[in-house]
């Protein structure tokens, strides 16, 4: 590649671009459609003709207008219609350079490149689209040029489209991706079984709301005579289809997945349509979760994640590290690359919190339920939950667990959906303890802590016996201030994260 | 959990806060109490298919509690509030009904604020606020300190504040 000769994208990122931005402009077309099935069919085709001529020398112009170049210091590139824009960025910032094709990309033999730099939160360059091997090869020059002038990381990290070197990677067999879509229950997918319902034919639909509403009536009328048979059938038969849409989603987002450990940064690509390459600076992980459910654990499977200060674009709160795999091989990942031991035995806390729980959920559900009371008999309901509220109560305690190591506090919990909650005492922003009225008189404590990645309430220990709550306190703050003490000895001037 | 129990080599550098901050929390909950008043009373005149003899009594016993709470909460809360200030972290203890503790790590106060209400200035306190990467917990705020001692208390964090490398 030539110094300071400008490049221009791949000519077929204009059929690209043209074809990404259709959908947009569907909505219209049914508009116009709509709006002129009383007149001629020929104005509907004549207005999408304008549009078309309209928008396509826009894609061209946008093309020839843009170009890229690489200079001694970095990289420039030049874009804009009305308003010219040039953007530099010098080889030293970039902290790393993604990869990414989806479906249309990979028909059309094209691939889109990210440089990702220091200082702003979304991509400051990215050239889409340029072909496969183009862009290889500008991935490879970046991270050369970024290694010439930025000794100190002497690990270049690369992609697993240009694999040069043995670095640990691992993989997950999609027969395990798919077994995690079949046992997880997705929220989405109940929206899309409301929207397949809309689609079904008419007497197929009817049927089914008729059955539906003439038990509900029959149950109300007579309770002894409740219809078993069609409410078990419309039970599995909604669990069964969520589970399999769930499945089908989950294939597609995880499918093919595989990682990469490299000394500063974990690759993970993942993704059946669109490939999705996520670089996560190791130093930028927060806290781990290992998450399994009452079923995966008789496998002896579940799933590592792992959160870090800013959300992955899916929306989910957390990183897929290893999506179902086996404990040894999570147990192994974590020794070998975060030096964290996972631990043999768990710590119970103490009796009472089942009890303290069980108090409160009683005072909850029967102020509700009287209140309801006063107004209709529903409010029964919510009493007749109170012994199962109990219970649940208890099942928490049985499952509930902690352990601390040196500098690592895991969390256990969960009863259906078990999760191991692995926190590096390193990462903590901030801990301490509270103690409510029931506490305080039966002498137990609640221990928090709290990392910069947010832990929706599962990060405290509660009702912990007052002697166990300063120990672990003590030893908490002990390895917090010692290692910050030693982070801001070794690294001073490390700021360039 | 009383902080000089935890901490009791540094008794003598655990602070309490100023004084008049009891009579900006009774004022202010004077204020709300008769707001709130103020407006069961007359959502009650308005709404509320009662013997007109009744009307008031929502609003007298919501005015009663508020004002008994005015006078009643703004010390018990003040005896509990104390905060402690180490060459590398934060302890703040509060609370009467759930009592707490936290602990914050100097290393990792992202930026501290000093904010002055209209109530604050009127006493000449300030509020020190500092806050970290952490969610909901790990952002402290330690109110009723006076002006010169919140400045004082905010140059020394920074003075201890060193980059980490965690986030």
């Amino acid at each position: 590649m030539m110094e300071d000769q400008a490049h221009r994208l791949h000519p077929l990122t204009i059929l690209y671009r043209a074809l990404k931005a259709a959908p947009q402009y569907l909505p219209i077309f049914f508009l116009i459609a709509y709006q002129r099935t009383q007149e001629l069919s020929w104005l509907v085709i004549a207005e999408t003709l304008i549009g078309a001529a309209v928008t396509i020398p826009y894609f061209l112009l946008w093309y020839l207008l843009f170009s890229y170049r690489f200079t001694t210091e970095g990289i420039i590139i030049q874009w804009g219609i009305v308003q010219r824009q040039e953007r530099m960025v010098p080889y030293d910032r970039i902290q790393n350079v993604n990869i990414q094709r989806d479906l249309l990309h990979r028909l059309l033999g094209l691939a889109k490149i990210e440089i990702e730099t220091a200082g702003a939160q979304t991509t400051e360059v990215s050239l889409n689209a340029i072909s496969v091997a183009e862009a290889q090869q500008i991935q490879q020059l970046l991270l050369e040029r970024k290694g010439q002038e930025h000794l100190p990381h002497s690990s270049i990290p690369h992609h697993p489209l240009s694999p040069r070197r043995a670095i640990p990677s691992y993989a997950v067999p999609n027969s395990h991706i798919l077994l995690l879509g079949l046992v997880r229950f997705l929220p989405v997918t109940l929206f899309l079984i409301a929207l397949i319902f809309q689609f079904l034919p008419d007497s197929l639909r009817d049927f089914i709301l008729h059955t539906v509403t003439a038990s509900i009536n029959r149950a109300l009328h007579n309770p002894l005579d409740f219809p078993v048979f069609p409410t078990a059938s419309l039970l599995i038969g909604t669990v069964l289809l969520n589970q399999l849409l769930s499945a089908i989603l989950t294939t597609l987002l995880l499918g093919n997945f595989r990682i990469e450990v490299h000394p500063t940064q974990l690759i993970t690509t993942s993704g059946i349509l669109t490939r999705r390459t996520y670089t996560i600076p190791r130093h930028k992980l927060q806290h781990f979760t290992i998450t399994t459910n009452i079923v995966l654990e008789r496998f002896q499977l579940a799933s590592l994640g792992g959160a870090t200060a800013s959300q992955p674009q899916q929306g989910t709160a957390q990183y897929p590290l290893l999506p179902l795999s086996t404990y040894d091989v999570i147990a192994e990942f974590l020794y070998r690359h975060f030096s964290i031991a996972l631990p043999s035995t768990f710590q119970p806390v103490h009796p009472r919190h089942w009890l303290r729980l069980a108090f409160y959920r009683t005072t909850i559900l029967s102020a509700i339920g009287g209140f309801l009371l006063l107004f209709s008999p529903a409010g029964w309901i919510l009493l007749f939950f109170i012994p199962f509220a109990a219970y649940r109560s208890y099942l928490h305690y049985r499952h509930f667990g902690y352990a601390l190591s040196d500098n690592v506090l895991f969390l256990r919990s969960g009863i259906l959906r078990r999760r191991l909650t692995i926190i590096p005492l390193a990462k903590l922003q901030g801990y301490g303890g509270t103690a409510d009225p029931l506490q305080r008189w039966w002498h137990l404590r609640t221990l928090w802590v709290e990392t910069a990645a947010g832990m929706r309430s599962l990060n405290s220990i509660a009702d912990l016996p007052i002697p166990t709550f300063q120990s672990l306190l003590h030893h908490i703050r002990r390895s917090v201030t010692q290692q910050t003490a030693s982070a801001t000895t070794d690294n001073p001037t490390d700021g360039n994260s | 959990m009383q902080i000089e129990d935890i901490f009791p080599e540094h008794k003598e550098h655990i602070y309490q806060l100023a004084p008049e901050v009891r009579t900006i929390w009774g004022l202010q909950l004077m204020i709300g109490s008769v707001l709130v008043s103020i407006i069961l009373f007359v959502v009650d005149l308005l709404w509320l298919p009662v013997h007109l003899l009744f009307v008031g009594f929502p609003a007298a016993v919501t005015l009663f509690s508020g004002l008994l709470g005015a006078i009643l909460l703004p010390s018990l809360y003040y005896q509990r509030w104390r905060f402690l200030i180490l060459e590398s972290e934060i302890v703040i203890q509060r609370g009467i009904i759930v009592q707490t503790i936290t602990f914050v790590p100097l290393a990792r106060v992202q930026h501290i604020e000093i904010s002055r209400s209209l109530w604050e200035r009127l006493f000449a306190l300030a509020t020190l606020v500092i806050f970290t990467a952490g969610t909901r917990k790990a952002d402290v705020r330690i109110p009723g300190l006076d002006t010169s001692f919140a400045l004082s208390l905010r140059d020394y964090i920074r003075s201890r504040l060193t980059a980490s490398d965690v986030l």
